[in-house]
């Protein structure tokens, strides 16, 4: 499956080529984006420099869920009252469970991401995690059956 | 997904490289007190078993406006992975799962002009068989990100 294309305001065509390069192989090497982007591997190398000052850009390395013995993954969608959304979700984010939290606007208005390691863990999680927060008054669960398509690496650098 | 098992020098490995991706294999080595073959040797396995791979990460809060849309659809579950095979192909869906529970497929998609995009993913999605409804939130305000962790798809582990 090829990647969906990465549109940035502050780059060029030929640094958001780069990024695709990175994006695809963070190890990859100046000489072969260079070979790929069209243009010299010492030119490579001082726009991805550029581009990791500015902040714009870093290289990681990920891990899989499975790492973590994750088997179980959960999208949460929630409805609070009585108590903000923000509460809430800084709440909701003190758990190690949950792996992301926003608050949102729309069906829901926080959108959570959750890892398990088991069923057990699930249990654990709804009625002792999060029935001890208070505001939550809708919770909406589904659970993960099958990733087909996952590029989340465009990231609020706060989290790093 | 792999039977490959880590031990602790692995995740070791893995700690030292979630904080600095930009450290060389030699450095690493000389950080962890091996040798530069070991570690190349446990990169080297670990990304054939789809289980870590090296990526680029871009600054979200760089975007102008831009936000996640997480989109749920109920379909017909005989007719999930082919809608969510459907989604996953639209320009800004960045992550199709399929699923159990409130709906049976779940995407994100980046979206700016909330609109104009959003006007479009819904357009694709309410013409494909077995859609019966769906809903979108738009994320607001990022409280917690855990952006070491993902899924690695088998099209993604290095050859």
């Amino acid at each position: 499956m090829t990647q969906t294309p990465f549109p940035f305001a502050e780059t060029n065509e030929v640094d958001r080529a780069i990024i695709d390069c990175l994006r695809a192989d963070g190890r990859a090497s100046n000489q072969r984006i260079a070979q790929q982007v069209g243009i010299s591997a010492s030119a490579v190398g001082a726009r991805i420099r550029r581009m990791e000052a500015d902040d714009i850009l870093r290289i990681a390395l990920v891990a899989d869920f499975s790492v973590e013995n994750y088997s179980l993954l959960l999208v949460l969608g929630i409805k609070t009252s009585a108590r903000s959304a923000l509460a809430v979700a800084k709440d909701l984010a003190k758990l190690k469970s949950i792996l992301g939290c926003s608050v949102a606007a729309g069906q829901h208005n926080i959108e959570a991401f959750a890892g398990l390691t088991d069923m057990e863990a699930m249990t654990g999680f709804v009625e002792d995690d999060l029935a001890s927060i208070e505001g939550i008054q809708d919770v909406s669960i589904s659970i993960v059956v099958d990733m087909l398509k996952y590029e989340l690496d465009v990231v609020p650098f706060t989290a790093f | 997904m792999s039977k490959v098992s880590l031990d602790d020098f692995d995740r070791s490995i893995i700690s030292a490289l979630s904080e600095d991706a930009r450290i060389s294999n030699r450095q690493l080595a000389a950080q962890l007190n091996v040798t530069e073959g070991t570690v190349r040797a446990r990169l080297k396995r670990m990304s054939e078993a789809g289980l870590v791979r090296f990526t680029a990460m871009t600054n979200f809060s760089r975007f102008e406006a831009m936000r996640f849309a997480i989109i749920r659809i109920d379909t017909k579950l005989e007719s999930s992975r082919s809608v969510a095979e459907g989604v996953a192909k639209i320009p800004n869906v960045r992550s199709v799962f399929t699923t159990v529970g409130d709906a049976t497929v779940v995407a994100m998609a980046a979206v700016r002009d909330f609109s104009v995009d959003m006007d479009e993913i819904e357009n694709a999605v309410i013409g494909m068989p077995g859609v019966r409804t769906f809903s979108t939130s738009l994320t607001l305000d990022s409280v917690k990100y855990n952006h070491n962790l993902v899924k690695i798809l088998p099209t993604q582990k290095s050859a």
